[in-house]
């Protein structure tokens, strides 16, 4: 069993504040860029809950944060509603959603529990894109009433910093409790799980609505630091996008898909800034990736320090 | 409501089935056969696609198409049977995780270089002057380019079940499907049916793709497009099952194309909700009702 370290608790609150730092650090015009980037961080780490935690390969976290986020837009725009209750409902109202959802899509398994998932949440995007009325259809929804002592783009950023260190604490909290615990042991054998008295699929329906309901706070976020939401976050190419991360930075280790994120980010914004072949680049880095460390960076660097840890104590 | 333009919809959604039909049936064998997670399958379908564009263009609609027909997908096939022996085998040994990144950053370079060689813009051919009008069948219209798709893809249907049920390597196929490892420790080469095995089912897309490509505009984006929708089918018909896939993907096709006389637009939202309503009731797709290849 995974103990909740000091040096964890430690390592989150640094990088934290660290984060939190960048609002002062770089220009004005970039920080909306950074506060993007903190978000999606905060997505990838609910989304490796489901795949690192209990080996559930979803292709359509973005049905959550994008539920999150429209529930508290389309709540706050259509209906007034402050957003701080906005966030409320649209964390009620994910959990609903995972609880419905989850009864179909926990039965299939691997590659059939990606598509069902992606299924799920393109369905959702075509009901988006399309509704006019109510979503906002492909144009999506413009300007959230967001309270005063969050208007201005270093409290924003604040705001992304204070979720995204809220979902890893939240994650490392369950992670080192008897239930976390069990999700791994399901993950690793699942039939020894049952024979051992404790229940599999209700363990991981738990485990899939504490991720749905963290990517719901996400998407809440997302909604609120940009004032606006968009269809886009329902569609594959989220969910595609956050499972890449996570494959890229390794799945295994805690702050692995931050790690891809900022690979794939980084990358992408450099290549971006002097050519139009920010695909091509990505590409190659990722296939390079794929052959050098097929189990993500993370795990691979955090081996490295292992063995120069040990090597050292050997000499001392 | 018309029940001829019910049944011109459901030829006209057999014949788009039949299409995904040789795009799915590749990747379900790579996948039933191998494990191998293939993302830029749909590349080489896109790929075809393109390259019947240019075909016509320098051949003129006719002698283009049929030179494209017999060309492109052996091009295909070669692309892809040097992008395994060069890159793809050495990720077969890392699993699932290895070959989702590595066929992602795949799908990422060719859709850049396809891109950069045609163009940003959308691109279309029209039909050869023969298969431009429509065929009258008992009072139903149907467009001969329709009919000329379906024999085509029912030629080729026929050529997968000729080499999987009668011929060596088929065989070998069916084997690996059952159990990958037996095969190889009976002293199969496994790495090189693999190889062939990619080159046929690039060689599959990429009749796909050539025959498509005078149906619709033809844009970057068919790439994704159309994997998913393979993979849409593969798992409705059960992971593996070429048969299976050959009937998830004419019941794909048919819902789809017979949701155009409901709803004006977003037909492919009926391919997963389809998906998602088989996928519920059967979790491992519908290979066991139609069978195995």
């Amino acid at each position: 069993m995974e103990r909740l370290s000091g040096t964890r608790i430690a390592s989150v609150l640094i990088l934290a504040v660290v984060a939190a730092a960048l609002a002062w650090v770089v220009s004005p015009a970039a920080l909306p860029g950074v506060t993007r980037i903190v978000v999606l961080a905060g997505a990838v780490m609910s989304l490796n809950l489901l795949i690192g935690n209990l080996g559930l390969i979803s292709m359509g976290h973005g049905l959550f944060i994008g539920a999150g986020a429209y529930i508290v837009a389309v709540a706050n725009v259509k209906y007034g509603v402050p957003v701080g209750q906005g966030a409320l409902l649209a964390i009620g109202g994910a959990v609903l959603l995972a609880i419905v959802t989850g009864f179909m899509v926990l039965r299939a398994r691997a590659l059939f529990f990606a598509l069902l998932t992606l299924a799920f949440s393109q369905v959702a995007f075509v009901f988006v894109a399309r509704d006019y009325s109510l979503t906002g259809g492909d144009d999506g929804l413009v300007g959230i009433d967001i309270p005063a002592w969050l208007d201005g783009d270093v409290q924003k950023h604040l705001l992304a910093v204070a979720t995204t260190t809220l979902v890893c604490l939240l994650i490392l909290i369950m992670l080192a409790s008897p239930f976390g615990a069990t999700l791994r042991a399901i993950r690793d054998n699942r039939d020894r799980v049952a024979s051992l008295g404790a229940n599999p699929t209700f363990h991981e329906f738990v485990g899939y609505i504490i991720a749905s309901a963290l990517g719901a706070m996400v998407g809440v976020t997302a909604a609120v630091t940009r004032e606006a939401v968009e269809p886009g976050v329902f569609s594959w190419v989220t969910g595609a996008t956050l499972l890449v991360m996570v494959a890229l930075g390794g799945r295994s280790a805690f702050f692995g898909p931050i790690v891809g994120l900022a690979i794939l980010e980084l990358t992408r914004s450099w290549v971006q800034s002097f050519s139009e072949h920010g695909d091509l680049a990505i590409g190659a880095l990722v296939i390079l990736c794929a052959l050098l460390f097929p189990e993500g960076v993370a795990p691979w660097a955090n081996d490295v320090f292992a063995a120069h840890r040990a090597r050292k104590r050997e000499a001392g | 409501m018309d029940w001829r333009l019910l049944l011109a919809q459901i030829v006209a959604g057999i014949a788009a089935g039949a299409l995904y039909f040789l795009v799915a049936s590749g990747l379900t064998l790579i996948w039933g056969a191998f494990s191998v997670i293939n993302l830029a399958h749909g590349s080489f379908f896109m790929i075809a696609a393109f390259a019947t564009t240019a075909c016509v263009a320098a051949f003129g609609p006719q002698a283009g198409l049929l030179t494209a027909l017999i060309a492109v997908p052996l091009a295909v096939c070669a692309l892809a049977v040097v992008l395994e022996k060069t890159l793809f085998h050495r990720v077969h040994r890392f699993g699932m995780w290895g070959q989702l990144l590595f066929s992602f950053g795949l799908l990422l370079i060719l859709n850049d270089l396809v891109r950069t060689i045609f163009g940003p813009v959308p691109r279309s051919i029209s039909p050869p002057e023969m298969l431009r009008s429509y065929v009258a069948l008992g009072g139903v219209r149907i467009a001969s380019y329709q009919m000329a798709i379906l024999a085509v893809t029912g030629l080729v249907a026929l050529f997968l079940w000729i080499l999987l049920a009668r011929s060596r390597t088929g065989r070998l196929i069916r084997a690996a499907v059952d159990d990958p490892a037996m095969l190889g420790a009976v002293g199969v080469d496994v790495s090189r049916l693999r190889a062939r095995v990619m080159g046929i089912a690039a060689f599959l897309a990429g009749i796909a793709g050539v025959v498509a490509a005078p149906r619709g505009a033809v844009n970057t984006a068919l790439d994704v497009q159309t994997v998913l929708i393979a993979f849409a089918v593969i798992v409705i018909g059960g992971l593996g099952s070429v048969w299976g896939a050959l009937f998830a993907a004419l019941l794909i096709g048919v819902a789809e194309a017979v949701s155009t006389l409901y709803i004006d637009q977003g037909s492919e939202v009926v391919i997963f909700a389809v998906m998602a309503l088989i996928l519920i009731v059967r979790p491992t797709g519908l290979r066991t009702i139609v069978g195995r290849a």
